[in-house]
């Protein structure tokens, strides 16, 4: 028997994110919910971080290269002409690592997190998913899935 | 983060040097004090590969010679023991991601750091 812990209500993420989005890019407007797609259109850089100790899982953040493009540009004060593929990955992974972190304050405590991994091909993490957002920001679009994974049981002595 | 945050200690006049784990902070600090130079403050995030913000807290503060170094945690991670346990190793101040640049120079403001242009 598996016991699956609440996790933070759709609307509480669209409220984090949007904190985010205005603190970190100055974005007038944040990221608001839309009808979920099922995958994003074109190349897509994708954010995980893992979460362990009361609470075990993933958070994905993935957005499109031209929405990580518009992001590293706002992050790091640049134009995107200036910006090295790097730079993208840097924001991406900044970005996921913060939604991560205050995704997880919401989480049962004590839990750590992974260091953020980037990369444009992701795989999609083992475990069950717990929440699947599409969200839209300027004309990009980005998701968020938490995905959560239950710790090995450990049998005998 | 680390271009961030440069952007934001330039501007007020830091010079910043950059480390990209705990262990490249050490061999960083290391390098200044054979120039004679301690760098006044640090700003240092809890997950990083190799030798993570905690433990390179604690090493600071194992060194004498670093003890008037101002440090200060800036990171995703604010459950309470985390922000307890970083102050207990000796961080002076805790800056929980998002922030503003304006949070992070009021912070820097209250411990004193500021370059006294910018203070003033």
């Amino acid at each position: 028997m598996s016991a699956l812990t609440d996790v933070p209500a759709a609307g509480d993420i669209c409220q984090l994110v949007d904190e985010v989005w205005s603190t970190f890019l100055g974005a007038p407007s944040g990221p608001y919910q839309v009808a979920a797609v099922s995958e994003l259109p074109g190349p897509v850089l994708s954010c995980q971080v893992g979460i362990s100790g009361s609470w075990n899982g993933t958070l994905t953040l993935s957005l499109t290269a031209a929405g990580a493009l518009e992001a590293a540009a706002a992050m790091f004060g640049l134009v995107p002409d200036e910006l090295a593929p790097s730079d993208l990955e840097d924001a991406v992974g900044e970005l996921g690592n913060i939604v991560a972190g205050n995704i997880k304050s919401c989480l049962p405590e004590p839990s750590a997190l992974s260091l953020p991994a980037v990369s444009r091909d992701p795989q999609p993490p083992a475990g069950q998913p717990r929440l699947e957002l599409t969200l839209a920001w300027d004309a990009h679009l980005l998701q968020i899935t938490l995905t959560e994974t239950t710790p090995a049981l450990k049998v005998g002595a | 983060m680390r271009m961030i945050l440069r952007r934001i200690l330039s501007q007020v006049g830091f010079t910043v040097t950059e480390a990209g784990d705990g262990l490249e902070a050490l061999a960083a600090l290391a390098e200044l004090q054979q120039q004679q130079q301690t760098p006044e403050v640090a700003l240092i995030d809890w997950n990083m590969p190799n030798l993570n913000g905690l433990e390179l807290i604690k090493e600071i503060r194992r060194r004498p010679e670093l003890s008037r170094m101002t440090l200060m945690m800036v990171t995703t991670e604010g459950e309470q023991a985390q922000i307890v346990r970083a102050l207990a190793a000796g961080a002076h101040e805790y800056v929980i991601k998002p922030f503003t640049p304006d949070a992070i120079l009021e912070k820097l403001e209250l411990l004193g750091v500021l370059p006294l242009a910018v203070a003033e």
